[in-house]
């Protein structure tokens, strides 16, 4: 029986994911000034050989272009969360931290598709946001760009293991722009389906 | 035998399926094929979509029987219609697709009762029998949205048709946003309760 690659031990791999996400929230102030170097290209992906099913060559490119959104929600949040209001920060703070289990996740799957994950660049042009409303409609944008991506990538990852992992992070970033949208004054849930649009 | 009773044992049956997997929906459908040569192939996307229906009509059935408790107040009540709603819609789309691969959706449970032991089935544990507040209410939703959550996120390393997949990610993309809004009518604040998780696989 083969089984794939994607499917070893999800458990136990995710564990350790969330784990290393909270530890790494601790240290959030730092990670801008931490993360360095350059992107990995997309050409160094290769696949793995396995007896199961194989993620396809793209898988690799596809994931680490979602690595590199999470990367900027997760300087994004840093950035922004010193502007928010005392609630805004506590939301600001455990969107963060989901940010960086995300991050961890993808990178988890670029390895498993034969990649090496994308770092965080060290800076982000983000804009100049100086109202709490300027950094909620950015926050608010990089959302819709990471929900537009997993809808756009989902299809085209080989492994069924992979979409679902994609979809898992995907409906948590739903959750994180529907209280974003709440507290701009819009309407949090205005479609029956995601779409990336709203 | 009477043909509703063969009914209800189909709709259980999908629904087990549709909590566990791949291996109860094994149960269910060889269950089925005695009485469907359609059924024959499980994990077939008809199969699995037809779970996933079964499962939305008992959220939508759930959520009506919650509107016409009483137990609402007026703002909640707005609310819970917004996501009736949304709910209805995931029926529509993923009915449509149902019929174009040939199939019929699932029937909607018929009382109380049955939606109750369909919850069973389900292995939740709220009842629609035993409504007595808003809170009891807010709780049932939540968890049937978990649920409706499990089964989409069990569904999308089976289908076999990707678009569909897509199809899917975007309503549990919302099953999320649902939960997230029930959260809040019930823990107003708190958002640890609201996004409890970086990762929504639901309760399946």
């Amino acid at each position: 029986m083969v089984t794939e690659p994607a499917e070893a031990d999800p458990a136990c791999r995710r564990g350790l994911l969330r784990a290393a996400g909270l530890s790494l929230a601790g240290s959030a102030g730092l990670l801008l000034a931490a993360c360095g170097g350059s992107h990995s290209s997309s050409s160094q992906a290769s696949t793995t050989t396995t007896s199961g099913p194989v993620p396809d060559s793209l898988d690799a490119a596809l994931l680490n272009h979602l690595l590199d959104l999470e990367h900027m929600g997760v300087a994004a949040y840093t950035a922004g969360i010193p502007l928010l209001s005392p609630a805004g920060r506590k939301d600001g703070q455990l969107f963060l931290t989901q940010e960086l289990s995300h991050a961890g996740e993808l990178g988890g799957l670029v390895k498993q598709a034969g990649g090496k994950p994308h770092k965080g660049r060290e800076t982000y042009n983000l804009g100049h946001p100086r109202t709490e409303d300027d950094v909620l409609n950015l926050l608010h944008r990089i959302e819709r760009a990471q929900i537009n991506a997993y809808l756009d990538a989902i299809p085209k990852v080989s492994l069924g293991s992979t979409r679902a992992a994609l979809a898992a992070v995907l409906a948590n970033d739903a959750q994180h722009i529907s209280v974003l949208r709440l507290s701009l004054g819009r309407r949090p849930i205005p479609t029956a389906l995601v779409t990336g649009h709203e | 035998m009477t043909g509703s009773s063969q009914v209800q044992l189909s709709r259980r049956d999908l629904m087990a399926g549709a909590a566990t997997g791949a291996g109860l929906l094994t149960i269910g459908a060889a269950a089925l094929a005695a009485e469907s040569a359609e059924a024959a192939a499980p994990q077939t996307d008809a199969g699995l979509i037809r779970a996933i229906v079964s499962v939305e009509v008992l959220v939508v059935y759930c959520y009506q029987q919650v509107l016409s408790s009483g137990k609402l107040t007026p703002a909640t009540e707005h609310v819970i219609r917004q996501l009736l709603g949304h709910e209805h819609t995931h029926v529509d789309v993923l009915s449509a697709v149902l019929e174009e691969l040939g199939q019929e959706p699932p029937d909607p449970p018929t009382s109380v009762e049955d939606a109750d032991a369909e919850l069973s089935v389900l292995h939740g544990s709220a009842r629609l029998a035993s409504l007595s507040s808003e809170e009891d209410c807010l709780r049932l939703l939540e968890q049937v949205e978990q649920l409706v959550q499990g089964a989409y996120y069990v569904s999308m390393s089976k289908l076999a048709d990707v678009k569909l997949a897509r199809t899917c990610a975007s309503i549990l993309g919302v099953e999320a946003q649902h939960y997230s809004a029930l959260a809040g009518l019930l823990h107003p604040g708190d958002i640890n309760k609201a996004v409890p998780s970086a990762f929504v696989e639901g309760s399946a």
